[in-house]
């Protein structure tokens, strides 16, 4: 574009504005859930401020946040302190999006929040996070805090449910209460009989009752690997988790504190045959994965590549599928790099959460999960996006300490922890 | 000014500013950067709003220093460095803004007429970053086919809105 045209020419400069706004507004409105997302009357929904998250930064959250918190200052008390990707507020905050649909991802509610998703009708009560996925399937995962559902009777063969950490609860047509603390989920019956699934069995709970799920048996990772500063070798830490071997690509590991890679598409491949078979089954009987990496990036790209993710295999035809991916985010190219520990976690349901240093940065959602994994692995650090020509740059440097992967999607509060925890 | 009022003041001029803002940065991250840079700045300043002037031309100045700011400080992510230049797309956001706000309205409808594949491919293409090649292996479709998917997309929003503003004035 010639400068020079704009001054002379007001209908070029016009034409500029109209071609840029279309494609920003497009990008605007494109990561907005489609118009059969929930309608939400009562509330105000507020974008969170997401500067440092790729690919889309939220441009009204931290105005949006700002004139929230200055308009109900006594509110920042019940705020959490790792916000979620909105907030419901109840009160009569006029709404600040246009339309007032609620974004798939997480919800927190402030104070006492009523949703109508059409078949069902929520009442948050204050400090009640849940995630909310449009369409069918798991469309209410609670997260913590206390709920009461009033679930519309379902057509034949029609179950609503919702999951929580520890289980999972089936109705066809109900009023009832539950509540996710403490590791536990309790709920309460009403009317109408429920179905409370975890812990490898079902029980059917009818009016009047209650009954609560214990905290789940939390499984250990399967997959640890540590590398070390003066150590060639990667070390699997898991007992009888099978070795890992370099990828075929034979790019040289630069090893000091930390594994520093190279952009060439470092990779490291599980083979196949029987481990990685038995690896398959268990993400496949979960449905769920985690991948932890503690990582330092010492020179940061100059575009925002994805930091590593994990590519697996889906059917018979080969096809390379991308489970997990890190992505960079601002505080990854600091100036002064440190240590940062990144997460990622999958669930059965298809929700997705991205921490920073044991923050949650991003939520969605995909419409698969690991069950159609069949069989291999591969772990690729520093330039993921390689297999589609992204060209390397030389200058990026990143160090990893750990890398660790479960079968199971962990909680935020054990996101925490391992952030807690020293590299 | 009531908080309430600003919200929809800005709500009305959001669509000149990020309009201007997408014409004077290079890449969509540093647009929704310096977008929430202006309107934080915008809500800063509003004890030195002129009532008696449009909300929107101001809103669309104080982007333009925004942008004067940026120019010494990110030179790189601007795709326009002269001044006058700058000032030019100024000028003309305030003239569309309407135009623009109505635009914006008319493909928020036009995309919820798009059908469930062509709005995944929206959706990976303009709101996760996703490159045609990656959309492919994710669709599991040809990338060739994902481009031309895209541009027929993106060619049906254009006359979608353009329909929408025709039916709008009639």
């Amino acid at each position: 574009m010639d400068d020079l045209d704009l001054t002379k020419d007001p209908a070029h400069a016009d034409a500029v504005l109209r071609e840029a706004h279309f494609d920003a507004a497009l990008r605007h409105l494109a990561a907005r859930p489609s118009s059969s997302v929930t309608r939400v009357s009562r509330v105000t929904q507020v974008s969170t401020p997401r500067r440092s998250s790729p690919p889309r930064s939220r441009w009204l959250g931290l105005a949006a946040a700002a004139l929230v918190m200055l308009a109900i200052g006594a509110a920042l008390l019940v705020f959490p302190r790792q916000p979620p990707a909105a907030f419901l507020l109840a009160g009569e905050l006029p709404g600040i999006a246009r339309g007032g649909g609620v974004p798939a991802g997480p919800l927190s509610a402030v104070g006492t929040v009523r949703l109508d998703l059409g078949d069902a009708e929520l009442t948050l009560l204050p400090g009640c996070q849940v995630v909310l996925r449009p369409g069918d399937g798991h469309r209410l995962r609670l997260e913590h805090g206390e709920l009461r559902c009033t679930v519309r009777k379902q057509s034949t063969g029609s179950i609503w449910s919702m999951i929580a950490p520890q289980g999972e609860v089936r109705v066809v047509g109900t009023r009832f209460t539950v509540k996710a603390a403490d590791q536990r989920l309790a709920v309460v019956v009403d009317e109408g009989v429920v179905d409370l699934v975890g812990d490898g069995s079902t029980r059917r709970i009818a009016a009047g009752e209650e009954a609560e799920l214990a905290p789940p048996t939390l499984r250990g990772p399967v997959m640890n690997w540590r590398f070390l500063g003066s150590d060639a070798h990667l070390r699997n830490r898991v007992a009888g988790a099978p070795p890992l071997t370099l990828g075929s690509d034979g790019t040289p590991l630069r090893l000091s504190d930390g594994v520093q890679v190279s952009l060439d598409d470092a990779v490291w491949s599980m083979p196949g045959g029987d481990d990685g078979s038995r690896l398959a089954t268990r993400f496949n009987a979960s449905g769920e994965i985690t991948m932890a990496a503690w990582i330092r990036v010492i020179c940061a790209p100059t575009t925002r590549i994805p930091l590593m993710e994990i590519i697996g295999m889906t059917d018979a035809s080969n096809h390379a599928f991308t489970i997990l991916q890190l992505p960079m985010d601002d505080g990854d190219r600091r100036a002064a790099p440190t240590w940062r520990h990144r997460a990622v976690t999958l669930d059965v349901s298809g929700h997705r959460s991205t921490y920073g240093d044991g923050k949650l940065i991003r939520a969605d959602v995909e419409d698969w999960n690991t069950r159609g994994w069949v069989g291999q692995l591969h772990l690729k650090l520093a330039n993921p996006r390689g297999h589609i020509a992204v060209p390397a740059d030389p200058s990026y440097r990143l160090r990893v300490a750990t890398v660790t992967l479960w079968d199971r999607g962990l909680s935020p509060t054990e996101i925490a922890a391992l952030a807690a925890s020293e590299p | 000014m009531e908080q309430a009022r600003f919200d929809e003041l800005w709500r009305d001029s959001q669509a000149a500013v990020r309009g201007l803002l997408a014409a004077l940065v290079r890449d969509p991250t540093s647009v929704d950067d310096l977008l929430q840079e202006v309107a934080m700045v915008t809500w800063r300043r509003l004890p030195d709003y002129d009532h008696t002037r449009p909300f929107t031309a101001w809103a669309i100045g104080v982007a333009r220093t925004c942008a004067m700011a940026w120019r010494r400080t990110h030179a790189t992510r601007l795709r326009i460095q002269a001044e006058a230049a700058i000032e030019a797309l100024a000028a003309a956001a305030e003239r569309l803004a309407p135009e623009l706000d109505a635009r914006e309205v008319a493909l928020e409808r036009c995309l919820q007429d798009v059908p469930g594949r062509g709005r995944e491919i929206l959706r990976l293409r303009y709101a996760e970053d996703c490159e045609p090649g990656e959309i492919a292996l994710r669709l599991r479709l040809q990338a060739g086919h994902v481009r031309v998917l895209l541009n027929r997309l993106r060619e049906g929003l254009r006359s979608c809105i353009e329909r929408r503003l025709a039916m709008a004035s009639m």
